[in-house]
């Protein structure tokens, strides 16, 4: 393993991963070899694995069994944390404070201050197109907007890694629309993203893509090549061919 | 009509699914009343007294206000030497002295009037006032009795001069009233209950709208978190303390001694407690609603029980124990010594080191409790 983690071919390295909670299996053994610099979908129904297993990426939660690495380090590590984005299906922001004053707690958090942080709160509100109404309330705000926040307070350290957990749900389609062109920016500029959703028509903008089912991963790769192996007109019915596989 | 009842079984399905409102609504009111009726039925606690005679011609006044005292008040009878009042003053063996002066017999026969100095510790006024009016009851049975001892005849006993009655204080005074009394123990009920509260709600908070689990994910530890909230709650209580010292100083004007930085380090030490403790409550709690439910259960004992209203000393001795487990006696024991004693803070020493101690628990079970987001 190299010791320099920009190096990294994979960013996300998953051997035997399970996770139980209780009597219930969350996770069945998940093995996996995310690339750097992509934008990797996970796509599955809701209760298939898909949060279990980012919580795990986050380090906030700790597998039963098996490994995950993030960064090249076995996750839950402290030391990953700095080089992660996280955003959670719950908005998570203080509805008492301001935008502007969101994004600066969390980057704080992360370690920013002085000029830095002044530059990089202006940068991902401009980003997001929040620039604006930094001023305003969080609680002011219409729910798409408080959605771009919190995207925002998940960018401000400049992660070199961000995992979204549903970002767009319950988001209108126009709005859907700039987050994915948000996301492929971030890309260009080098990040690496790791998103779930449950809008298929979303998992054709991802790079490659990890079709959850039940705690278990039925398949993962390209979109086009997922397709052609299932011989589907549409990633919906990639999906149900590859589900149907599984249980018959 | 059909709108109206179906708001009112929705109400009683919403109660009936909610188990602890419901043990809440029934079991505490029992319980606050109970409490209540014991410790104002239960026999107050005897006064601790010594009847001390000056010198050997006072003995026979002497055993006879003893005798008269056992009889008639609610005394327990103590042996100390006069040298030695002030020190069991102090530490707690006596809550009073009186000592018979200049009561031999050919003196009163000439209707010399002998001298009863009472010697008070005179923190906690109810007790000191109470056991003055039960003096000064006795004053005439004793009168009484004298006349016997004397075999005077009724014109003669007309000359028999009443005791002359002093009263000193080791603390307080006879200015010092119950506001005095409660002021201290107010000031840290009044930190403890906001503190705890405030924390345990935006703590519920950070856990139910998800920033919690964002700053999980972030590098911030446990204790960063903890200091972060300290430092920021800590500035509004020290300023609430400081509204709370001016209104009482200057506006109720009560009685007090005792340096103010040291009260600030009493609620400084309470505050780190009552603060932790709200972050590990709010782990049992899933909404404000349940947190409001904490009154009754963490906040109430403590105002019953701590010393707040009534000394501790005068409570039955079972509830006695019951108070040295809660936090907020150490802080009203702590305040009340140095606010009305005057005493240093090494004297306060063994109540600030519990408070210490609670504090530290806390602390340690708010970090525990955090990892348990840690699954």
């Amino acid at each position: 393993m190299s010791a320099d983690p920009s190096r990294l071919e994979n960013i996300v390295q998953l051997e035997g991963l399970c996770k139980r909670f209780g009597a219930s299996e969350a996770l069945k053994g998940i093995s996996l070899a995310i690339p750097a610099g992509i934008t990797y979908g996970l796509i599955g129904p809701n209760g298939s694995g898909k949060t279990t297993l980012m919580r795990i990426l986050v380090g906030i939660s700790r597998p039963s069994a098996g490994t995950a690495r993030v960064l090249g380090r076995v996750m839950p590590d402290r030391g990953a944390a700095r080089a992660i984005g996280y955003m959670t299906q719950l908005e998570a922001l203080y509805q008492d404070l301001t935008v502007a004053e969101n994004v600066s707690f969390f980057a704080r958090v992360y370690g920013l201050s002085g000029p830095a942080l002044r530059r990089r709160i202006q940068e991902v509100l401009e980003l997001v197109d929040l620039a604006p109404r930094r001023a305003s309330l969080v609680a002011e705000l219409s729910g798409g907007m408080r959605r771009r926040v919190s995207l925002a307070c998940a960018l401000v350290h400049e992660p070199r890694l961000l995992i979204l957990d549903e970002p767009t749900v319950g988001v209108d389609p126009e709005l859907r629309i700039l987050f994915w062109n948000y996301f492929a920016r971030l890309t260009q500029a080098g990040a690496s993203i790791i998103v779930s959703t449950h809008h298929l028509d979303e998992a054709g903008r991802c790079d490659r893509l990890g079709l959850m089912r039940e705690g278990r991963l039925l398949i993962e790769g390209a979109p086009e090549e997922l397709r052609r192996q299932a011989q589907a007109p549409t990633l919906e019915d990639t999906f149900l061919y590859f589900a149907r596989r599984r249980s018959a | 009509m059909s709108r109206i009842a179906a708001l009112a079984v929705r109400i009683i399905r919403q109660f009936l699914r909610d188990r602890r409102t419901l043990a809440l609504l029934f079991v505490v009111p029992v319980v606050v009343m109970g409490l209540f009726s014991y410790i104002l039925k239960a026999k107050a606690q005897p006064f601790r007294v010594a009847v001390i005679a000056a010198g050997p011609d006072d003995r026979r006044v002497g055993d006879l206000l003893r005798e008269l005292l056992i009889q008639n008040a609610n005394v327990e009878m103590k042996e100390v030497a006069e040298p030695e009042v002030t020190a069991a003053l102090k530490d707690g063996r006596l809550q009073g002295a009186i000592v018979i002066r200049g009561a031999g017999m050919e003196r009163l026969k000439a209707g010399k009037p002998m001298g009863m100095e009472l010697d008070l510790e005179g923190s906690d006024p109810m007790t000191s006032r109470d056991f003055v009016r039960e003096l000064q009851r006795i004053q005439r049975p004793l009168l009484d009795a004298l006349r016997g001892l004397i075999f005077l005849s009724d014109q003669d006993a007309q000359m028999l001069a009443p005791p002359n009655l002093t009263v000193r204080f080791l603390y307080g005074g006879e200015q010092f009233t119950e506001t005095d009394f409660l002021a201290p123990p107010a000031m840290a009920f009044l930190a403890f209950f906001f503190v705890f509260l405030l924390t345990a709600v935006s703590f519920l908070r950070e856990r139910t709208q998800g920033t919690m689990e964002r700053l999980m994910a972030s590098p911030i530890t446990r204790l960063e978190i903890i200091c972060g909230y300290l430092l920021g709650f800590l500035l509004f209580v020290l300023a609430q303390t400081g509204v709370i010292i001016f209104f009482i100083l200057y506006v109720i004007k009560i009685h007090y001694l005792g340096s103010l930085l040291n009260i600030l380090l009493v609620e400084f030490i309470l505050v780190i407690g009552a603060a932790n403790m709200g972050i590990l409550f709010s782990n049992f709690a899933k909404n404000e609603f349940q947190v409001a439910q904490f009154i009754p259960l963490v906040i109430l004992p403590q105002v019953l029980l701590s010393g707040l209203l009534w000394s501790i000393e005068s409570m039955p001795k079972a509830l006695q124990y019951l108070a040295y487990a809660l936090p907020l006696t150490y802080a009203n024991l702590a305040l009340r010594s140095l606010m009305i004693k005057g005493l240093s803070l090494a004297q306060a020493l063994p109540e600030l080191l519990v408070l210490l101690a609670f504090a530290l628990l806390m602390v340690i079970g708010s970090v525990f409790s955090m990892r348990r987001s840690l699954f």
